[in-house]
């Protein structure tokens, strides 16, 4: 393992604490920074969750979908168990002893892509919003039913949209998928993106210009079933318009259509 | 004057000191003096019609006044005593309004020694009746958050179990069956009561162009229905899909619970809006519940032993008024009910990536 890179150690967001920062140093140490997603172990999950009960039954929904099932109780414990190994996907439970579920969506996201799912109270509104800003990809909300839950994970994390591969999407002037590193090109700049947004630029992609309907992304990256929140959607697009625009003078690439949907400007 | 018109009477009772007597001639009044002379009657007549005249002016003008005083005095005393009794119908008029919930409701201080006292004892009742209500709602809050986890690990459990049912064996996956449906409907009864609990519209109604046909489509899917109960043409609203979807899932399942199934959805799309009728062909809606149906916990006659939790028509009818729509019920002609949910239209053609 190089050096930390001091890029990474200098951009924590978070107050001075020193056990925030003593942890966020073990996670660098252990993802070597930038894109951990190639570092992320096949069929390992993690669940981040305080509740004995809840945690249970989770860990049992997912080893039933063939996962090796990693534990924590708290952030802090999350954290160590990271900088060891990166799953596959991690489940966070928005409230939390200790670091809560936000900051440790936060933690994860500076240095990997992996796919985050928050699970969270009926009540929780306006911090979903904010963890989905934060870098989560989807949420559920307790009570919730098993089935729905495994739907939505098998459907996050398949790779790539059912039928296309990369190279068949038709060509936008600004912006390329890498396939093999499932990272986006925008302007020439490489940047990392989680498979959700990867899949969303997808079949932005595909629809080659024309208004692609939140419910129709739902339905196909998110694997929702039936009408879900469109707010995870417009979160996302607003986190992925803060990675792809490069700078203000540049037009966004990624144009919103009230009432519609989005579309891409090839 | 002929003297023989003099009345008989004046001229018997001329006794020696005189008598004068009112009498009628020709239709007018007079006044007769008589005096007796030594060996004659001295008679001098006077006539009354102009004091006659005056009189009766003076009798009209006393009346006319005293009417007139007397229309006035109870104009003047009803004036008097609406502004006394103003506060008081202002009072009768907040009150109405509190009991049919407008808590808002405050009485104003007028400055006036009586009725001040009335006006803060008034407001203090709204007040405590207010806090009452809230804490109320906190608690039923408060109980619901409590129950959310263990219900969460219980449902969670039950399903995983029901999906080992078969290694069980006999006796024990009944009683198993039996554990997960009550989990079930336990945690369908708990999320509604949540729903309800929560201030509502603080999460911000979507507004996009749903292809409501789409939706109705999940539905009857979702609850296992034949999709040819969707009778209607293809059509587009702005809307909420989400929300959409649980109004309509809720009306399905109030058929289904207490109609004995849903007849058919009919999309009947106009200019302005459309509409989604849900059908059913059941005992139709008592006038004495009709009223209170959208209210939580209304139950129709003979519906205590369902497993609804008596919440559903609420939540539709919540959900719809935080996306600007509107859910109402009508008895159909042939017996049964329709409940229909009217939407805003979108006259804009819909462009989406083909499938």
């Amino acid at each position: 393992m190089g050096g930390i890179p001091d890029s990474v150690l200098s951009q924590s967001p978070l107050s001075s604490e020193p056990k925030q920062s003593k942890v966020s140093h073990l996670l660098a140490l252990g993802l070597n920074g930038g894109m951990g997603q190639e570092l992320a172990s096949r069929r390992v999950a993690m669940i981040v969750e305080d509740d004995a009960a809840i945690s249970v039954v989770l860990r049992t929904m997912l080893e039933d979908e063939g996962y090796q099932v990693l534990c924590a109780a708290s952030a802090e414990q999350a954290t160590v168990a990271l900088a060891e190994q990166l799953p596959e996907i991690a489940l966070v439970d928005l409230r939390l002893p200790g670091l809560q579920g936000i900051d440790l969506v936060r933690l994860i996201r500076q240095s990997s892509q992996i796919p985050i799912v928050i699970v969270t109270a009926q009540t929780d509104s306006h911090d979903v919003v904010a963890c989905l800003e934060a870098g989560a990809d989807d949420y559920i909300t307790k009570p919730f039913v098993p089935k729905e839950v495994t739907a939505r994970i098998r459907s996050i994390l398949r790779r790539t949209a059912v039928s296309r591969e990369s190279t068949s999407l038709p060509s936008s002037s600004r912006l390329q998928l890498d396939a093999r590193t499932a990272s986006a090109v925008i302007d020439g700049r490489v940047v990392a993106v989680t498979p959700i947004e990867y899949r969303v630029l997808e079949q932005l992609l595909a629809a080659n210009g024309a208004v692609v309907s939140r419910n129709h992304l739902l339905h196909h990256v998110w694997g929702y079933e039936h009408a879900g929140d469109g707010r995870v959607v417009d979160n996302l697009i607003y986190r992925l318009r803060g990675k792809l625009q490069t700078s203000s003078a540049l037009p966004e690439v990624i144009v919103t259509v009230r009432g519609f949907g989005y579309r891409l400007v090839m | 004057m002929p003297p023989d018109q003099l009345p008989v009477s004046l001229l018997e009772s001329a006794s020696p000191t005189g008598a004068m007597q009112r009498f009628r001639y020709s239709g007018d009044p007079y006044l007769a003096i008589a005096i007796p002379l030594r060996d004659a009657l001295y008679v001098e007549v006077f006539p009354l019609v102009d004091l006659d005249t005056l009189l009766v002016r003076a009798a009209w003008l006393l009346l006319f006044l005293t009417l007139a005083l007397a229309a006035f005095g109870a104009i003047l005393g009803a004036q008097i005593a609406a502004r006394v009794l103003h506060p008081l119908t202002a009072l009768a008029v907040s009150a109405r309004r509190i009991a049919m919930g407008d808590f808002g409701e405050r009485m104003t201080q007028t400055g006036d020694p009586d009725l001040d006292p009335i006006a803060a004892a008034f407001n203090e009742m709204v007040q405590a009746v207010q806090a009452k209500i809230a804490r109320e709602r906190r608690f039923a809050a408060n109980v619901s958050h409590e129950l959310r986890s263990p219900v969460t690990a219980a449902l969670g459990s039950a399903e995983i179990l029901a999906g080992s049912r078969n290694q069980l064996d006999p006796r024990t996956r009944e009683v198993a069956d039996v554990l997960v449906d009550q989990v079930r409907r336990m945690s369908r009864a708990l999320v509604d009561l949540l729903e309800i609990s929560s201030t509502f519209g603080d999460d911000g109604a979507q507004s996009e162009v749903i292809d409501v046909r789409a939706v109705c489509q999940d539905v009857l899917q979702m609850r296992g229905l034949d999709s040819r109960l969707l009778v209607g043409p293809s059509c587009f609203a702005l809307s909420d899909a989400r929300r959409l979807e649980r109004i309509l899932t809720n009306l399905v399942d109030n058929a289904l619970l207490h109609a004995g199934g849903v007849t058919a959805i009919r999309l009947e799309p106009n200019a302005q809006c459309v509409l989604v009728h849900v059908d059913d062909q059941g005992p139709g809606i008592p006038d004495e519940v009709a009223a209170h149906v959208f209210e939580p916990f209304t139950r129709g006659p003979h519906s205590a032993a369902t497993p609804g939790s008596g919440l559903g028509l609420a939540i539709a009818s919540e959900q719809a008024r935080v996306i600007g729509a509107a859910v109402n019920f009508e008895p159909l002609p042939g017996g049964g009910s329709r409940f229909t949910v009217s939407l805003p239209a979108s006259d804009l053609p819909v462009e989406t990536v083909e499938e």
